[in-house]
Order: structure tokens, then C-alpha cells, then sequence
């Protein structure tokens, strides 16, 4: 027993260390976003956008287990937390309470919740914003605009398939934590070649009057 | 188990070894894995392709009828195979497998119908003289914009990777259920909800694809009547 809580004390210390290290890279991230923000000038521009989604992202990482850790010891206050809990949801769902409770239970019990109800109300939704983007194609508007509610809605259709059809809304948050953050991340540092994509465009050769026949005969025979 | 006292073998108790720190099992888990690692694939394929559409002259050919048409009923095939294949993964939650193989093969049966339309629509792009690496001469003389510039000859190589690549997915996925619909007494609970992932996950690429692929480059003006 003695053995055991010698081990015990060590995790917390541990822990501590750990939550200290992650509090400060957050605040680092945070206070980086900050510091680029009021340095720039102008601050729109794909570089800075990029930066701060980057710090933003990075911050949240480094937040989650800390935060997490101040939530399990319940001293983090959350307001629809107690609201969440009663309505039948078993803490597990909620995240990392009651863990060692559960060790020893097998593994292949089935826990599969949503109705068939709620699905195919899921299935209606995503019918009704493919719709949408299917008329939106066919009204004038920007190229940027479209693009942006476009991803949107994508984005929102895809968080639809993922949290209720693949389930992951009824996993475990260290699962999701695991699986969505480092995702978006990879995905977000992919925007790294924008800068270049839009400077290749302005590197062009722009025909500036209209180009002689046999030219653009030859530039036709060229495709 | 007071809260704290929780918060204290939180830790210890989740990552010794002999749980799983998850809840799931290993397969659901490297199902998971897998399906991160492939949407890094088709995100990578997306953002090569968005970088060469940033920066060339890109041509918008899709015309309603049959590109849009057919992209819209290849969608809902798609999106109702998701719901069917739920409604399969929450019979065999159920234990009634018997129902669980029905909805599966009627989920093979929509995503086949996928692949088959999606190839008539291939069909229709080839036949009207898209390559990969060239354009039909009809496109470049219409997309040609007013300084001369020709359109980017990469919008086959763009089109046919991504949606091809897809559709490969899409026919894994079909055999993939096949071989579940067919053992489907054998298999545990877990390994249909794992296939099912898999399926959700194809259908999810389709969400990304289908608006940046052909949304966005639908012929509002009917430049390629």
C-alpha cells in the first residue's frame, strides 16, 4: 500500500510538470498570436492568417490536458456541465471521468447510442445543404464568397457524418482529442503553398495585346 | 470515488498498460489511424489541385446536364448508403444480424450505383475529349480569357486523379462490405461498426470533392454548348 501511494504521489508530481510545461507552450502560442497581431500592419494577409491559425491551434493542443486535468479535479467551472450530466449520458461519454472505475468490464460490450430517428434526421440535413450548394452554384456571385460558404457547409456536413455517423460524438474526448486536432493542424500547415500558388499566377506571362494568329495558333496546338 | 481522489489515479490508471486508454478496441483504433492517414491523402490531393486552379486559367465546363445531374444523384446514392449502412451497424448492435446484412448489401448495392454512374460520367468527359493532360480544343478556345491566356491543360489530371482515386475507394469499399455482408454471423459487433467507419469515411471524402471539384467549376453561362 505504502508502495502504492509513493507510485501515486510521483504521478501527481508528474502530472503537475506536465500541466505546468503545457500551460506555458499554450500561453507561448497565445502570447505569440498576440504579438504578431499588433505588430503587423495589416494584419489580412494569407501569412498572418496563416501564423495565427497556426498559434490558435497549437495553444488549444497544448490547453486540452491541462484544462482536462483542472475539469477532472472540478475545479474548472463549466457552466452546462451539470446541465449535461444528469439527462442519462453516462460520464464516459463525457470524457475522462470515472476511469478507473470501468477497468476491468470486458471490452466487447456493445454501447451504440442514436436512434434510427436521429440518423435519418442527420440523413435529411445533409440532403438539405447539398441542395443548397447545388443552387448556390448557379447564383452570381464572387468566386471567393462561393468558395468560403461552400467549404463551410462542407465542413459542417462533414462534422454531421463524423460525430454521428461514424460515432465519434459517443466516443471517448481522448479519442477525439487524438484523432481531430492533429488533422486539422496538418491540414491547416497544407496552406503553407498558397503564397506561392498566387506569386506563380503574377509570375505570368501576361499578353498584354491581343497576340498575333499564327502565336495563338501555335499555343492551341501546344494544348 | 471521490472526485479528486479520480483525478489523482487518472493518470496512472489509463496509460500502466492492461486497459485501453481509448475505449475501443485495437482495430476500431487503427481503423481510425487509417482513416486520419488517408484524409491527409485526399487533403494533399485537394490542395494541389486548389494551387493549380490559384494559379492558372481554369476552366469551369460542367454543364447541368449530364455533369451536375449526374454528380447530384451520385451524392445522394452516397449520403443514403451512409444511412443504410447506419442503420446496419445499429441492427447488428441490436444482435440482429440477419437485418444487419440486409442494409449492408443494400449499402454495397447504392455505392455500386455510385461507380456506375460516376463512370457514365467519366464516360461523357472522355468521349467529349478530356485527357488528363489536354483539354478538348472546344474548352481552350472558350476559356481562352481575353489576353490570350489558354486555360491550364491540368484540369483532366486534377479531375480524374481526384474522383478516381475516389471512386478506387469506393470499390475498395464495396468489396470491403461484401466480405463483412458474407461473414457477417462470424464477425463481432465491433469489426461491422469498423467497416462501417470505413464507408462514413468515403462518403465524408465525397462531401470535400463534390463541391470543389464540380461546384466549383459548374458552365453557368453554357460557354460549351
Amino acid at each position: 500500500m505504502d508502495h502504492q501511494a509513493s507510485q501515486q504521489s510521483g504521478m501527481k508530481k508528474e502530472a503537475t510538470v506536465l500541466n505546468v510545461i503545457c500551460t506555458v507552450g499554450a500561453i507561448a502560442f497565445l502570447a505569440f498570436a498576440a504579438f504578431n497581431a499588433i505588430t503587423s500592419g495589416d494584419f489580412f494577409t494569407t501569412d498572418n492568417l496563416f501564423l495565427t491559425v497556426i498559434c490558435l491551434l497549437f495553444a488549444l493542443v497544448l490547453a486540452v490536458g491541462p484544462l482536462l486535468y483542472l475539469k477532472d479535479a472540478g475545479k474548472l467551472p463549466l457552466p452546462f456541465m451539470k446541465k449535461a450530466l444528469p439527462e442519462g449520458s453516462s460520464p464516459e461519454q463525457l470524457g475522462t471521468g470515472s476511469v478507473a472505475i470501468e477497468h476491468d468490464e470486458p471490452v466487447e460490450e456493445v454501447h451504440f447510442s442514436g436512434t434510427n430517428k436521429l440518423f435519418s434526421f442527420i440523413w435529411l440535413w445533409l440532403l438539405v445543404l447539398t441542395a443548397i450548394e447545388i443552387i448556390l452554384a448557379y447564383k452570381p456571385m464572387s468566386i471567393h464568397l462561393m468558395l468560403t460558404i461552400l467549404l463551410g457547409l462542407s465542413i459542417i456536413k462533414a462534422a454531421l457524418i463524423i460525430a454521428y455517423f461514424m460515432h465519434l460524438k459517443f466516443e471517448r474526448l481522448s479519442l477525439i482529442l487524438t484523432v481531430v486536432p492533429m488533422l486539422v493542424i496538418c491540414i491547416c500547415l497544407l496552406f503553407v503553398f498558397f503564397p506561392d500558388s498566387f506569386r506563380s499566377l503574377g509570375l505570368r506571362y501576361k499578353f498584354n495585346e491581343p497576340p498575333p494568329v499564327e502565336v495563338k495558333k501555335t499555343a492551341d496546338e501546344d494544348q | 470515488m471521490s472526485t479528486e481522489a479520480r483525478a489523482e489515479s487518472f493518470a496512472a490508471a489509463d496509460w500502466d498498460g492492461g486497459t485501453l486508454p481509448y475505449r475501443v478496441g485495437h482495430r476500431k483504433l487503427g481503423m481510425w489511424l487509417f482513416i486520419v492517414s488517408d484524409s491527409l491523402t485526399f487533403s494533399a490531393l485537394l490542395m494541389g489541385y486548389a494551387y493549380l486552379r490559384a494559379s492558372n486559367v481554369w476552366p469551369t465546363p460542367f454543364p447541368f446536364y449530364p455533369s451536375i445531374v449526374f454528380s447530384s444523384v451520385m451524392t445522394f446514392c452516397l449520403l443514403s448508403s451512409s444511412l443504410t449502412m447506419v442503420f446496419g451497424v445499429s441492427a447488428s448492435a441490436r444482435g440482429d444480424k440477419a437485418g444487419a446484412r440486409k442494409w449492408i448489401i443494400a449499402t454495397i448495392l447504392l455505392g455500386l450505383a455510385f461507380v456506375v454512374l460516376h463512370m457514365i460520367e467519366w464516360n461523357h468527359l472522355i468521349s467529349e475529349g478530356l485527357r488528363p493532360f489536354f483539354l478538348p480544343e472546344h474548352w481552350v478556345k472558350v476559356f481562352t480569357t481575353t489576353d490570350g491566356t489558354p486555360p491550364s491543360p491540368l484540369f483532366g489530371a486534377t479531375f480524374f486523379a481526384i474522383t478516381g482515386l475516389h471512386m478506387f475507394h469506393v470499390l475498395t469499399g464495396a468489396l470491403y462490405l461484401s466480405v463483412v455482408a458474407a461473414r457477417v454471423k462470424k464477425l463481432k459487433h465491433e469489426d461491422i461498426e469498423i467497416s462501417g467507419l470505413y464507408w462514413h469515411f468515403v462518403d465524408l471524402v465525397w462531401m470535400f470533392v463534390f463541391p470543389l471539384i464540380y461546384i466549383m467549376s459548374v458552365d453557368v453561362q453554357g460557354l460549351t454548348k
